[in-house]
């Protein structure tokens, strides 16, 4: 009698403790969008034209409404806000989503801490496409030029890669290391060609494709904003629905097969739908570090592995991260300072603290 | 009766077997080595003085055993071309070889990581900090002179993130992971510091600092071999001496504990011990990409995944890509193209094409 007792009591308990579990986790993605809120006004209201905190809100939402202020005042910071920062603000908090949903997944699929959404030799694809246009004018659509052909340049070259890595998996297993090593290969190919013509090129070249290398959200325009929403869209909503398929893909691959799950071929997708949405965001901002490889990892030390709750966690806190970096990138970068560096320089120490402070261990 | 015979055959069968496992091994480093003589000789002759390929192990030979010329004379000249122009680049890149290969293998073991490479634990972001203020800031020792000045601050700025790892690690754990997060914190960082001085400096500084850092041995000059030679050399036999160690610990902590192996002393150990064999070569050549990476998975398609082979192996194909990629970046293109371009030229494709070709699965 009193052993059921006890039994039903630590049921009972069990049930409430995975229920504080779950909304611990809820919480921590609550808490990030409402920053992220936050940040949209700060990141509106920064910049030369002196609009206030509150302000940028209500232009927004006077916008919205279509209710646009009619003074020459109002109109122009009508026009600032919309067709200056809010395309700014909005693309920072979706490509740093983007950046993030695909290093947490690239790191379960392929089993490693070290893994970002780069593995796969992207980022030296895509910089090999901006100085081909950069320095020597060669664009894959001959009538682009400019910016337009960047990213096209970028975008482009910036799959290969991937491509190198399923023409491989024809013939090889496709495992984790396979996979892995096939980017390095493509990647060290392509960083040749990227810094022969960077040393070949005349230093003002140089330093565009070196500022590009970096990247910035301070190109993105209302016209990039469709192909980076859609890439947003199809991150989340794939990734989401993938969840269950990537926790086990994180297992080993005997457990895999043995659950019934093709390992090697939704590993394939997984990385091909990865490649596509971080291109698409990248091709627009330049290859901006540091988010997508330790934005999962900051959000693990909360929410933990699981990938139902870890990606969109680690997707809304990755936009927020991005999205407050480029707020401090704006405030004390006057020269332009690109924001991938200050993402670094302010989650590198905050995530070296939280990783010795904090006792759990992620990833063994 | 005929079981017992059986098994016996089998068991010489299998002891056959392994000579023959073992001797390949052997067999391939000795190939590799005897290349690496062939392209050192080779090198020697490149240049504007000429010196004939049969002369050059002659030169040698001779100034080894300690036969000295008269100044001026043709032999004399040749003996001061190939020692004091030509062996001490050559010197370099050897030894640049060796050590990125052997602190390659030993940090993709203690990290049980693929990805692992020389600069896991950020001594490449720190040593371009160094260079970066050096170049843009003229901040150095003001012991040195300029050049030398560079060296020493690529040194020591390539040692704080690694140190500063070992330390915090050692009092809290030192398992793989924590090490490789802490070793990507670093790192991003410290490119931090160095991308906000960079971004706001001369675009002429900017690809100064690029030129360094893509790895070259253009500045190398007589008097840094000899501590390069004594770091790799104390690396190199460290981990030959320890390669049983290295296996034991790729098997996972708990395992090498019940092996009864240190773990955590011993990966703190060798931590500090690569910190300053790879910030030396840093210091000396730059970052030097691919051969830490990629030269021990190559070495590994051919021999399989056991330290105690992989190691020598490694050695001796690092060596050989970097005499070889020096000797056509000084061929090819005059201009003195900096050699690490050259190494990723020639070692991408390779490794690409030994994907695709190996089946042996090496993780």
């Amino acid at each position: 009698m009193t052993g059921r007792f006890t039994d039903l009591y630590d049921n009972e308990k069990e049930i409430f403790s995975y229920d504080k579990y779950l909304s611990k986790k809820a919480f921590f993605v609550v808490i990030c969008i409402l920053l992220s809120l936050v940040a949209l006004g700060l990141e509106v209201s920064l910049g030369k034209a002196d609009i206030g905190f509150i302000e940028s809100y209500t232009i927004i939402w006077d916008h919205i409404t279509g209710n646009i202020a009619t003074d020459p005042v109002g109109a122009q910071k009508d026009l600032i806000v919309w067709n200056l920062r809010l395309p700014r603000a909005i693309g920072a908090f979706m490509v740093g989503l983007i950046l993030a949903v695909g290093g947490a997944a690239m790191q379960s699929i392929l089993k490693n801490p070290l893994a970002d959404p780069y593995t796969t030799g992207m980022s030296s694809g895509a910089g090999l496409g901006a100085i081909l246009w950069i320095s020597l004018g060669f664009c894959l659509i001959p009538s682009l030029y400019g910016y337009n052909a960047i990213v096209i340049n970028a975008f482009v070259f910036s799959m290969v890669p991937t491509l190198a890595i399923i023409a491989v998996s024809k013939y090889k297993q496709a495992t984790p290391t396979t996979m892995i090593l096939t980017g390095l290969g493509v990647m060290y190919t392509f960083s040749a060609v990227t810094s022969l013509l960077m040393l070949l090129a005349d230093p003002e070249d140089h330093k565009t494709a070196y500022m590009w290398n970096i990247g910035s959200v301070g190109s993105i325009t209302w016209d990039a904003i469709p192909f980076i929403f859609i890439a947003t869209v199809i991150a989340m909503v794939f990734m989401t629905y993938m969840a269950k398929k990537i926790n086990i893909l994180a297992m080993n691959d005997e457990s895999a097969v043995a659950i019934g799950v093709d390992a090697k071929k939704y590993r394939i997708v997984i990385l091909v739908v990865v490649a596509i949405t971080v291109a698409l965001a990248v091709s627009f901002t330049g290859t901006i570090g540091f988010v997508g490889l330790l934005a999962p990892h900051l959000v693990r030390l909360f929410v933990g592995s699981d990938n139902r709750y870890l990606i969109p966690a680690s997707a809304a806190f990755g936009g927020m991260l991005l999205l407050y970096s480029d707020c401090i990138a704006k405030e004390i970068g006057a020269t332009g300072l690109p924001v991938g560096v200050i993402t670094a320089a302010v989650g590198g120490p905050l995530f070296l603290y939280i990783l010795f402070r904090h006792k759990n261990k992620i990833w063994e | 009766m005929s079981e017992g015979i059986t098994e016996s055959r089998n068991d010489s069968g299998m002891i056959i077997n392994y000579r023959k496992y073992t001797f390949t091994k052997i067999l391939i480093v000795v190939i590799i080595l005897i290349a690496l003589v062939l392209a050192i000789g080779i090198s020697v002759t490149i240049g504007d003085y000429p010196i004939a390929f049969g002369d050059v192990f002659k030169i040698i030979w001779n100034h080894i055993c300690g036969r000295t010329y008269d100044p001026n004379t043709v032999e004399w000249w040749d003996d001061y071309i190939v020692w004091e122009e030509r062996l001490p680049r050559i010197a370099a890149a050897v030894l640049c070889g060796v050590s990125l290969s052997v602190a390659g293998v030993a940090m993709q073991a203690l990290m049980k990581n693929p990805l692992a490479d020389p600069y896991t634990t950020g001594i490449s972001s720190g040593a371009m900090v160094g260079v970066t203020i050096a170049l843009t800031l003229g901040l150095y020792a003001p012991i040195f002179s300029s050049e030398m000045g560079l060296v020493f601050n690529a040194f020591l700025f390539g040692l704080i993130p690694s140190l500063v790892i070992v330390g915090v690690t050692r009092f809290k754990n030192t398992s793989p992971a924590t090490v490789i997060l802490a070793g990507l914190a670093m790192s991003f960082m410290f490119s931090a510091i160095s991308n906000i001085i960079l971004v706001g400096s001369e675009a002429e500084t900017v690809q100064e600092v690029y030129r360094w850092m893509v790895g070259s041995l253009n500045n190398v000059v007589s008097s840094q071999i000899g501590l390069m030679a004594f770091t790799t050399i104390l690396g190199s036999l460290f981990f030959l001496i320890t390669a049983k160690q290295l296996n034991i610990i790729t098997t996972g902590d708990t395992t090498a504990k019940s092996l009864g192996l240190d773990t955590k002393k011993y990966r703190s150990v060798s931590l500090i011990l690569l910190s300053f064999v790879i910030a030396e070569v840093v210091s000396v050549t730059g970052i030097m990409g691919f051969v830490g990476l990629v030269v021990p998975h190559m070495v590994r398609m051919f021999m399989g995944s056991d330290t105690r082979y992989v190691i020598p192996g490694s050695m001796a194909l690092g060596a050989l890509l970097l005499v070889v990629s020096d000797i056509l970046s000084r061929v090819i293109i005059d201009s003195g193209m900096p050699v690490g371009v050259i190494l990723s030229f020639i070692g991408g494709p390779m490794f690409l094409f030994l994907i695709i070709k190996q089946r042996r699965d090496m993780w």
